[in-house]
């Protein structure tokens, strides 16, 4: 309750998250390490000649012992450089590519996070207040069949049936945000909705169990006991109770959103973060792919700072 | 009855709760004067919680419930609404709930379900100082403070209070009582007990005490009803039904309690189970557990009145 506990909790929390930050860092370094492929004969072609190899290899200080390699790459992320880029002709700092990448893929992610939110507190409530009549039927089919859908099999459902038939909805590319907000919320219309169908799926149905199991609690009843009106009792007592849970799983889903986003982005061809990995892990370009990763995890770790946050202000019991 | 009936805060008249097919209350009458106190007892299952949700048409769901007459200080409520019938609920009949812990809303502190119940009740100058004066009331040392607190930071006979004092703002005609003490421990409830009867003769309203300990229901109450199996069995004046009971059930039940009382080394229980309500036995529910059972025990028995105040619905008394 006191300030002094508050700044333990923050101090402890924030040792926690760079620890957890290190050992992240470590299996993304070494798993890359681990990987098949050499990217200096990826980068110049397998039949490159071997002192412009070595040469390239040294440029790239692939020819150090590999705990030198991780002690410069860990010691240049702890300063924001992530090294040379190897494939992109000239070497573009990692760091510059994600700094202009990073805005469109959380752009998009924002959007699939709003949109499985809204559609999933509609379902999720209407499911509930109507439960085992026909709105509950259609909203938990649309949650089984969300849960059933890979997001990339969607991602080419959604460009088959609404980006050929509604051209306003392009089916490839993603016009930027700072140039046309209209232009960016369209564009990403379609694939922010194919990372969301799945979330809203699992969203609805937690939110659908929490409200019944909340509905069937004694204060409820005492509440209504007391006079106070449906609309009343249903935001201040169901919903907020029953919100508990929804955050909680909402905040589990965001490395889901995250996996969602580097698929989507590669069939809608948006210049994300997403493209970005994948771009770089074909081309063994392992200063790209490590950088995202631990952009990724980076994220992952905040969100779920952020929703353990949201859960102690909405859960009293649970306050530190 | 009519002018009793336009004198009464509640009456009730052949109150039957159902589930589906089964009958879980069955034909149920309760009167009560303005400022008496009724102790209902009974054992888990026998109606008595069934029948106050359906006065507050609070039953769970799949559950219905219907009445002949149900009539609040002369007024039917029969017809009412649902936007109606919420604006009597608090104010005409409230209740107090078994659980304390489980009847706040965890999320919110006690100040805040304070000034929930102030709103409805139509106050105006500061709800803070209105909401301390209301717990100081109840005996709560400290309101300021216990304002400020959630409900898991409370004790149970703390919470219990609480939830007395929003009750008591509503200043409601009817209260029923669910088992109020039962999740307490014994000092706690000596207090809550005499807590309901000072709240009482401050507000002159009526009370339906539920519960299935004889020995509070004898503290508290002015009349008694016994239930059984989803029916009164018997009711009377507390004194009387208490020193001479005349349903074998009640016997029994005021043969329990002074067993327990009195440490006794054998417990005089009632011999059996209550019955099944899928499959009540046809005519007097209490028959296959009754010493006294005997021919014409197999037909549906009507209440006696074989004294003055008293009914009892048994054979013995024809």
């Amino acid at each position: 309750m006191d300030v002094r506990a508050l700044t333990q909790g923050g101090v402890r929390r924030a040792l926690v998250l760079a620890a957890t930050l290190i050992a992240g860092a470590l299996a993304v370094f070494f798993a890359m390490k681990a990987a098949p492929g050499d990217p200096a004969l990826t980068a110049l072609g397998e039949n490159a000649r071997p002192d412009l190899v070595a040469a390239f290899r040294h440029a790239h200080h692939l020819d150090l012992p590999v705990s030198a390699q991780f002690a410069l790459w860990i010691g240049g992320a702890a300063r924001g450089d992530f090294g040379q880029s190897l494939t992109l002709a000239g070497g573009v700092p990692v760091a510059s590519l994600i700094a202009t990448r990073l805005p469109v893929t959380a752009f998009i992610g924002a959007y699939a996070l709003v949109l499985a939110v809204a559609l999933s507190l509609v379902i999720g409530t209407v499911s509930a207040l109507q439960r085992g009549r026909l709105a509950d039927t259609i909203g938990t089919s649309f949650a089984v069949l969300g849960v059933s859908m890979p997001d990339f099999w969607l991602g080419y459902v959604l460009i088959f049936f609404l980006a050929l038939n509604f051209p306003v909805f392009p089916s490839y590319g993603f016009v930027s945000p700072t140039a046309s907000l209209r232009g960016a919320l369209l564009s990403g219309f379609l694939p922010a909705l194919a990372i969301a169908a799945p979330m809203a799926a699992v969203f609805a149905r937690t939110l659908r169990a929490a409200l019944l199991e909340v509905l069937h609690r004694e204060y409820v009843t005492v509440a209504r006991s007391l006079g106070f009106g449906p609309r009343f009792v249903f935001f201040h007592y169901v919903m907020r109770n029953a919100l508990i849970p929804y955050v909680t799983v909402l905040g589990l889903q965001v490395r889901y959103l995250l996996g969602g986003v580097v698929v989507i982005e590669r069939i809608f061809g948006i210049p994300g973060m997403g493209s970005l990995m994948v771009d770089g892990a074909f081309g063994r370009d392992y200063p790209v792919v490590q950088a995202c990763a631990l952009t990724f995890l980076a994220i992952v770790l905040l969100t779920n700072l952020l929703v353990d946050a949201l859960c102690a202000r909405l859960d009293p019991r649970r306050a530190a | 009855m009519t002018a009793a009936g336009m004198s009464a805060a509640l009456e009730l008249r052949n109150l039957r709760v159902t589930l589906g097919t089964v009958q879980l209350v069955r034909g149920v009458d309760l009167d009560l004067a303005p400022g008496e106190t009724l102790g209902v007892i009974g054992e888990s299952g026998s109606g008595k919680t069934l029948t106050c949700l359906s006065l507050l048409r609070l039953l769970p769901r799949g559950m219905a419930a219907q009445a002949d007459v149900l009539r609040l200080k002369g007024t039917d409520l029969g017809g009412l609404d649902e936007a109606a019938f919420r604006k009597l609920r608090g104010r005409g009949i409230a209740m107090i709930f078994q659980d304390p812990v489980g009847a706040f809303n965890p999320a919110k502190r006690i100040g805040w379900h304070m000034r929930a119940v102030l709103a409805r009740a139509a106050s105006d100058g500061a709800w803070q100082r209105r909401a301390a004066a209301a717990l100081s009331d109840v005996g709560i040392a400290e309101p300021e403070r216990v304002l400020r607190r959630y409900p898991h930071q409370l004790s149970g006979g703390m919470l219990q209070r609480a939830l007395i004092a929003m009750v008591a703002t509503l200043a409601p005609d009817v209260i029923i009582a669910d088992e109020p003490t039962t999740n307490l421990d014994n000092i706690i409830e000596q207090q809550i007990l005499a807590l309901f009867r000072s709240l009482q003769q401050r507000l002159s309203s009526a009370l339906v005490f539920i519960t299935h300990d004889m020995r509070v229901a004898a503290l508290v109450s002015d009349r008694l009803a016994v239930m059984y199996a989803g029916q009164i069995v018997e009711t009377g004046p507390a004194e009387a039904v208490l020193h001479r009971p005349l349903h074998p059930y009640t016997q029994g039940l005021i043969a329990t309690a002074d067993a327990l009382a009195s440490g006794a080394a054998q417990l005089a229980e009632i011999p059996g189970q209550p019955p099944s309500v899928l499959d009540p036995p046809a005519g007097c529910a209490f028959r296959p557990r009754c010493a006294s059972a005997r021919a014409g025990c197999e037909a549906p028995q009507a209440l006696r009145s074989p004294g003055e105040a008293r009914q009892v619905r048994c054979l013995l008394y024809d």
